[in-house]
C-alpha cells in the first residue's frame, strides 16, 4: 500500500490589527478562508472536512466561536474538529488536517485559525490563570515574567546580552515592513529597543509581541490532488510534544536547563527524522518560528538544531538569520510583529508554505526548497513543528 | 473574569494541600519527601514524579536555598500588587526540589542567579505566603 502523501495547496490570512472592529468574528474568518480557497483555486464543495484552530475563548469574548462561524467556514453538513493547544494551536491545526488526510479518512482539509484578543480587557491578566492556581498563582506570574525567567538564565549561562536582543526585535521589524498583513509596520533601531519599556527584567516591551485580532486558513489535500498543481507545499515531516506543568520542573533539566525549550526540540527531532533531515542548518532553507519574544529566537535557533547548544548568539552575531543570511528566520516579521495567538501558528505555517511555492511576494527568500515552520503554547509546554518542501517525497 | 488569585485565602484543602498551607501560616515550610526513593520533589501530588510511589510525607525544610533564575516585574497583572517586585525559582539545593516564589527585602537590581536564600514570610490579606530573601553573608 503506497502512502498517501499530503500537502498544502494554498494560505490565506487576514491584515492583522490590535483590532479588527471594522468586521464581526464569522466576516473575520470568511476573510481568510475565501482568500485560502481562491488562493489554493478550491471551491468550497470540495471541502471533506474542517478543522477548527481557536486558543482561549476568553480572548474571544464568546464561547465556542466555531458555532458563530460555522457559516463563514462552510461547516454546515461537514465533519469539524476543533483543537486548543493554547499559543500552539494554530501549529496543531494542520498537524491533525494533516494525519486525517494521510490516514485516507478525508481528501481535501480546511484548517482555520482565528483569535480576536481585542475582546479581553487584559491579556496579561487571564495568563494568570495559566499558573498553578494553589502555588504558584500568588507569585503574580504572567507569560512575560515565564518568559523573562528563561532570559536571565540565558543571560547568565549563555552570553545573551541586550544587543543580540535587541537586534532580533530590529531584523524582525524591517522583516516585517515587506510583510503588507503585518500588525506593526515601524522601522527602529536597536537603541529604541533598549529605550523601550521595562516591562520584567531583562525584557522590554520592544522584545515583546503586539496583541492582535486576525484570522488565517489554510488548504490542504492528498498529494494525488497536489500533484497536478502548478505550486505546491509538500508535508515532509511533522512533529508534536508536551512538557511539563511547571518550570522549576524544567530547570534542572541537563538536556535543556530551562533556557533551550526541550519540548521544541523533541517536536522538531520529529519532524527532522520523518523528513530524513540530519543537519537542519544546511538543510533548511527558511525558517517560520513561534518567537513571541526577542531572546526566545535565540533559545529556539539551539532547540531547532541551528546552532549547538549554548551557540544560538552566533547567529544573531553572523546575521545568519537575516533576509541576507544563510537561513533567514521569520521573513514575514514573525509573531513579534502580529500576535492573533490562537492561529499565529497556522499563520508561521501557512508562510512557510508560501516560501516554498515562491508566492511570498516582497520577503520570498530567493529559491526556498525546505521550510521549517513551528508553533508553541501554553507558556513553553506545548510545541509543533512542520517541515514543508517544494517537492513531493516520492 | 475572576482576577482575584492573590491574598484570598482560598488554598484548597484535602489531605495533599492543606498541611502545606497550615505549615505556612505557622512560618515553617514543609516539602514532601518519598519514603521509597527518599527524593524530594514539589508541588505536592499522589505519586513521587521521581519513582510513583505513593509512600512519602511531608517533612520540614530548612528553608534554605539559592536563586535559580528571577526577573524584576515592572507590570503587575494584579494591579493591587505594587511594582517592581521580584519573581523567582529558589532551588532548596540540599534537599533537592525548588519553587515558584518571590524575593523580598532586597532591591531587584541586587538578585542575582546563584545568590544564597532563605525563606521569608509574606503576609497577604490572610494568607502566610513563602517568600525568600538574601541570607547573611556571615550565616553563608
Ligand atoms: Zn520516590
Amino acid at each position: 500500500m503506497s502512502v498517501i502523501e499530503v500537502a498544502v495547496l494554498g494560505f490565506g490570512q487576514t491584515k492583522y490589527k490590535t483590532s479588527r472592529a471594522d468586521v464581526g468574528t464569522p466576516e473575520l474568518v470568511f476573510e481568510a478562508v475565501s482568500r485560502a480557497l481562491a488562493d489554493s483555486d478550491t471551491e468550497l464543495r470540495d471541502i471533506d472536512a474542517v478543522v477548527f484552530a481557536s486558543a482561549p475563548e476568553v480572548f474571544e469574548g464568546v464561547y465556542e466561536p466555531e458555532r458563530w462561524c460555522i457559516d463563514a467556514f462552510g461547516g454546515v453538513g461537514k465533519p469539524l474538529i476543533r483543537v486548543h493547544t493554547g499559543g500552539a494551536t494554530g501549529g496543531s491545526g494542520p498537524l491533525a488536517a494533516s494525519r486525517l488526510i494521510s490516514s485516507g479518512m478525508y481528501e481535501n482539509v480546511l484548517v482555520v485559525g482565528l483569535q480576536r484578543t481585542s475582546e479581553t480587557a487584559d491579556a496579561q491578566q487571564v495568563f494568570t490563570t495559566i499558573f498553578d492556581p494553589i502555588y504558584e498563582q500568588d507569585v503574580q506570574l504572567n507569560v512575560i515574567t515565564g518568559i523573562a525567567l528563561v532570559a536571565s538564565r540565558q543571560m547568565e549561562f549563555f552570553g545573551l546580552t541586550e544587543d543580540h536582543m535587541a537586534a532580533i526585535s530590529v531584523k524582525n521589524f524591517d522583516n516585517a515592513l515587506r510583510n503588507p498583513y503585518a500588525h506593526l509596520h515601524k522601522r527602529i533601531t536597536e537603541q529604541d529597543v533598549k529605550d523601550s519599556r521595562q516591562l520584567a527584567w531583562p525584557l522590554r516591551l520592544l522584545h515583546t509581541c503586539p496583541r492582535s485580532d486576525g484570522a488565517a486558513a489554510v488548504v490542504m489535500s492528498s498529494g494525488e490532488k497536489a500533484r497536478n498543481r502548478s505550486s505546491a507545499a509538500w508535508v515532509r515531516g511533522l512533529g508534536c510534544a508536551a512538557d511539563v506543568y511547571r518550570i522549576g520542573d524544567r530547570i534542572h533539566d541537563t538536556e535543556s536547563d530551562y533556557a533551550i525549550p526541550r519540548a521544541q526540540a523533541w517536536s522538531a527531532q520529529q519532524a527532522y527524522t520523518e523528513a530524513g533531515i540530519i543537519d537542519p542548518r544546511r538543510e533548511l532553507d527558511v525558517v517560520e518560528v513561534y518567537a513571541p519574544f526577542s531572546n526566545l529566537e535565540v533559545a529556539y535557533y539551539e532547540a531547532l538544531g541551528l546552532a549547538p547548544h549554548g551557540k544560538g548568539i552566533e547567529l544573531v552575531e553572523t546575521g545568519a538569520t537575516t533576509m541576507q543570511g544563510d537561513i533567514p528566520v521569520v521573513p514575514s516579521g514573525g509573531c513579534m510583529t502580529a500576535n492573533p495567538i490562537g492561529a499565529t501558528g497556522l499563520i508561521r505555517f501557512g508562510e512557510a508554505a508560501l516560501q516554498v511555492m515562491g508566492r511570498a511576494g516582497d520577503h520570498q527568500v530567493d529559491g526556498a526548497r525546505l521550510a521549517l515552520a513551528t508553533a508553541c503554547g501554553g507558556i513553553d509546554q506545548f510545541y509543533t513543528s512542520a517541515v514543508l518542501a517544494s517537492e513531493p517525497k516520492q | 473574569m475572576n482576577s482575584d488569585h492573590r491574598g484570598t485565602n482560598d488554598h484548597p484543602g484535602g489531605e495533599l494541600t492543606a498541611p502545606f498551607w497550615e505549615a505556612t501560616a505557622r512560618h515553617e515550610l514543609v516539602r514532601p519527601v518519598c519514603g521509597s526513593c527518599g527524593r524530594s520533589f514539589f508541588v505536592p501530588q499522589y505519586l513521587c514524579p521521581h519513582c510513583g510511589s505513593e509512600n512519602w510525607e511531608y517533612e520540614p525544610s530548612d528553608g534554605r536555598g539559592t536563586v535559580a533564575s528571577y526577573t524584576v516585574v515592572h507590570r503587575a497583572p494584579d494591579p493591587r500588587f505594587e511594582t517592581p517586585y521580584v519573581v523567582a525559582v529558589v532551588d532548596l539545593v540540599e534537599e533537592g526540589w525548588s519553587l515558584m516564589t518571590n524575593i523580598v527585602g532586597v532591591p531587584g537590581e541586587e538578585v542575582e542567579i546563584g545568590m544564597p536564600v532563605e525563606v521569608s514570610w509574606i503576609e497577604f490579606e490572610g494568607d502566610t505566603l513563602p517568600g525568600f530573601t538574601p541570607r547573611e553573608k556571615a550565616a553563608v
